[in-house]
């Protein structure tokens, strides 16, 4: 218990600090807002995370009105035993993994690196990338991205089957049983619940703010802009000071990059890795077949029109020309 | 027309068959319903669990039959047009495919990286491409209990 009220003030003292720094640091520049019609994009440098959790604790103050209620008792789900209820809602203080009332948790690390000992905190919630499978794959359109990069899930459209937790390379989406829109239909052979996730404050973005994981981290890890300029930063840094980088070309681009002074298959060993608690190793673009067959469509009727038209044009060319083959 | 028109007509018309019905497998695929309820445990179905493989298959079935439909529309204004007459209900199924086809293509073009579409949007889309699924599912079913063709072959 101890432990949570230190990290509480931690939370505070980031706060103060954050106070302290000046409010500007809170407002959205108008180039971050994504005016520039660009993506927004995070980077996460580890070599200066102490692990405090004050961004846990304020990405939880800030969204707590976006959490589930669920309705209780639980509608019996049909095949029992292949449909499994998730219950969050009486362990909402989870900071281990994620869950829906915890979207962004800290892994903490011990690895050995270049003959030292090193402990990392690696803050981890959903990487918002750049051609999400859980939004492209979502039969509802309930995962969706937005304009500026965010991949946000829609809780009044999401049945909770977990589509989008499982085409996720990192398994990032939660599911929470008894509530959304599935109790209105046939809760008891369609749909789970509803899947939570970082939304990246979606909201507050649109209002020009920054989120709140970001202004709250009191030793400032976190940065987000145009994801133009942050990647041009994370490859400066890691030419000059000879640091890792994540998220720039997995699952073909996410707008979070992480910087690390360690490598991260090294990291990925080290991992506690399981259900709520996502790897950091790398990822295939997982829509790149999809995207070939994709542009394969666009030729498909033309390749069926020119066929057709050679087709005719040698029937037209028989008809046309009897004489020759009659000589034949 | 000859015999092998006729020829070709009946295979496209096996293909466009098993290329619908693979279309029908893999669409419904894409709602969480073949784990649930045990599809994937059947030998040699487990597949159908699996998302990116169902939706590639249903990628590549709209591959073949978006080239069956343009070879053989182009080749009914040039060529057929004077031989097969689409029957009205021919005309109701095509409306069906139409609507199933652009709502698929615009969702496709959904998920290209850079492009955005505006959640209602889309929303709308997966709603018109399962209704009219559906519908074309049903109506070809009864179309073809009761025996009433597509298109019919004109007398000379
Ligand atoms: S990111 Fe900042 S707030 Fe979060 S644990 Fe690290 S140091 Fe603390
Ligand atoms: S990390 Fe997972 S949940 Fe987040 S955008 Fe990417 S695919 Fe979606
Ligand atoms: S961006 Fe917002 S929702 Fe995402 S982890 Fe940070 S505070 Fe939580």
């Amino acid at each position: 218990m101890n432990h949570k009220i230190s990290r509480r003030d931690l939370f505070t003292k980031g706060a103060k600090r954050t106070a302290a720094a000046g409010i500007a640091a809170v407002a959205l520049p108008q180039a971050v807002k994504g005016a520039t019609g660009s993506e927004l994009a995070t980077l996460l440098d580890l070599r200066k995370c102490i692990g405090c959790e004050a961004c846990v604790y304020a990405c939880k103050d800030s969204n707590a009105k976006k959490y589930p209620e669920p309705v209780k008792p639980f509608p019996v789900m049909h095949p029992v035993k292949r449909v499994k209820v998730e219950d969050w809602s009486e362990n909402r203080d989870e900071t281990t993994r994620l869950t829906p009332y915890t979207w962004l948790y800290i892994q903490r690390v011990k690895v050995y690196y270049n003959g030292k000992e090193q402990e990392l905190n690696i803050p981890r919630r959903c990487m918002h990338c750049e051609n999400p499978p859980c939004a492209n794959l979502c039969p509802w359109g309930s995962a969706h991205k937005q304009s500026n990069g965010i991949t946000v899930i829609d809780t009044e459209l999401c049945f909770g089957g977990a589509k989008c937790k499982d085409v996720c390379p990192w398994k990032i989406p939660q599911r929470q049983t008894g509530v959304g829109i599935y109790l209105k239909f046939a809760p008891s052979l369609g749909g789970n619940g509803v899947m939570y996730k970082c939304d990246r404050c979606y909201d507050k973005i649109a209002q020009g703010e920054i989120p709140a994981c970001i202004t709250e981290c009191p030793e400032g890890v976190q940065k987000i802009g145009p994801r133009e300029d942050i990647i041009r930063e994370a490859k400066a840094i890691a030419l000059s000071e000879g640091v890792y980088l994540y998220g720039l070309e997995e699952n073909g681009g996410t707008n979070t990059i992480y910087i690390s002074p360690v490598p991260f298959d090294v990291i990925d060993r080290a991992l506690e890795k399981g259900d709520g608690k996502p790897h950091i190793q790398p990822v295939a673009d997982s829509m790149a077949s999809a995207d070939l067959l994709s542009k394969a469509m666009v030729i498909a009727p033309l390749a069926g029109i020119a066929a057709a038209a050679g087709k005719n044009f040698r029937m037209l060319k028989k008809i046309f020309s009897p004489e020759k083959e009659n000589n034949e | 027309m000859n015999n092998s028109t006729d020829k070709s007509l009946k295979y496209a018309r096996w293909i466009a068959i098993a290329t619908l019905a693979a279309l029908a497998i893999t669409g419904f695929g894409q709602m969480p319903l073949y784990k649930r309820y045990y599809v994937s445990s059947i030998p040699g179905f487990r597949w159908t669990a699996d998302y990116y493989i169902t939706h590639n298959i249903h990628y590549a079935g709209a591959i073949i039959l978006l080239t069956l439909t343009a070879y053989y529309t182009t080749r009914y204004f040039m060529q057929f047009r004077g031989v097969y007459r689409i029957t009205r209900q021919g005309f109701g199924i095509i409306l069906f495919l139409a609507v199933i086809a652009v709502s698929g293509i615009l969702k496709v073009i959904a998920s290209q990286k850079g492009v955005y579409f505006s959640l209602d949007f889309i929303f709308f889309l997966d709603l018109l491409h399962i209704i009219f699924s559906v519908l074309f599912l049903i109506s070809a079913g009864i179309f073809k209990i009761i025996k009433l063709p597509w298109v019919e072959r004109l007398e000379k």
